[in-house]
């Protein structure tokens, strides 16, 4: 799921960002949020100075693992790990 | 479970599959809890994340009969508006004063009125609230306009910011412009992509 932290001017974003975000990328079928009040930012360890961030979640809202970039492969093996695969 | 090889059946139970080969995945998947084998991650290496953090239902380990056996549960349970609640329903001498999906029975057990299909008053049949997973039997809970799931156990409780930690419920707003509290995902493996608007 997407959570923005930041509106095209640096600003807080808008819930009609997340709305165009998800029409400009062609989003569909789970959620593209924001995050109003930027909460991330001090609810996950990410500092928002690199992007994207990434924080896995558990089935009861547990953060697995929080890391930065592209690459999901770390994310993937915390979700394995966890689900005992 | 049932084996979901392709795309039509991923819209089947109401996800458009826009970046994931899911005939390449092979996930397994049911309308309310989900699995994915061994093989198919290894098949779908990093990408398969992005399609796991869009699934719209639980995923958790696979037993070797999640792909093997057949599909259990009623068909197409979960998946409509008048969805049957807890199996079979038509039992003989089941008495169903409203005539929707659930027996007087089950709308007891549900806490929501028998002779009424919006039992809570909200605009919203109870049929259709148990189908998008909104309480049928209160008023001020309604199915999200995007269709998710309320997955809140109402339990849960943010133990802080590290990894580890249970997260905060962070009041999101999704692109349907709706308040979406993060716990409401509870219930399935999630990935927050966190960045922003450029």
């Amino acid at each position: 799921m997407v959570v923005l932290t930041e509106n095209a001017n640096g600003g807080h974003p808008t819930g009609g960002d997340a709305q165009a975000y998800a029409d400009v990328l062609g989003l569909k079928g789970f959620p593209v949020t924001v995050d109003v009040d930027q909460r991330v930012l001090v609810s996950t360890p990410w500092d928002g100075l690199a992007r994207p961030g990434k924080c896995v979640l558990s089935p009861d809202m547990v953060m697995l693992d929080c890391y930065v970039g592209d690459d999901d492969t770390r994310g993937f093996a915390a979700i394995r790990a966890h689900a005992g695969l | 479970m049932r084996l979901i090889k392709s795309c039509a059946e991923l819209a089947h139970v109401g996800f458009e599959a826009s970046e994931c080969d899911f005939e390449k995945v092979g996930a397994s998947a049911g309308p309310d809890s989900a699995c994915y084998a061994e093989r198919a991650m290894q098949l779908a290496g990093g990408s398969f994340l992005t399609c796991l953090a869009a699934l719209p239902f639980a995923v958790g380990a696979c037993s070797p009969s999640d792909d093997a056996g057949p599909a259990q549960g009623s068909a197409g349970q979960g998946t409509g508006a008048t969805a049957g609640v807890g199996g079979a329903a038509g039992a003989a001498g089941n008495a169903n004063a409203d005539g929707d999906c659930m027996t007087d029975a089950e709308e007891s057990q549900k806490g929501t009125d028998p002779n009424s299909v919006d039992g809570d008053g909200d605009g919203i049949s109870d049929c259709d609230e148990i189908a998008c997973g909104s309480n049928p039997a209160d008023g001020a809970e309604r199915c999200y306009k995007c269709g998710w799931r309320h997955g809140d156990p109402g339990n849960l409780a943010s133990t802080g910011p590290a990894v580890g930690d249970v997260i905060e419920d962070i009041g999101l707003i999704d692109q349907c412009g709706e308040t979406l509290p993060l716990w409401q995902l509870a219930g399935q493996y999630r990935m927050l992509f966190m960045t922003t608007v450029w």
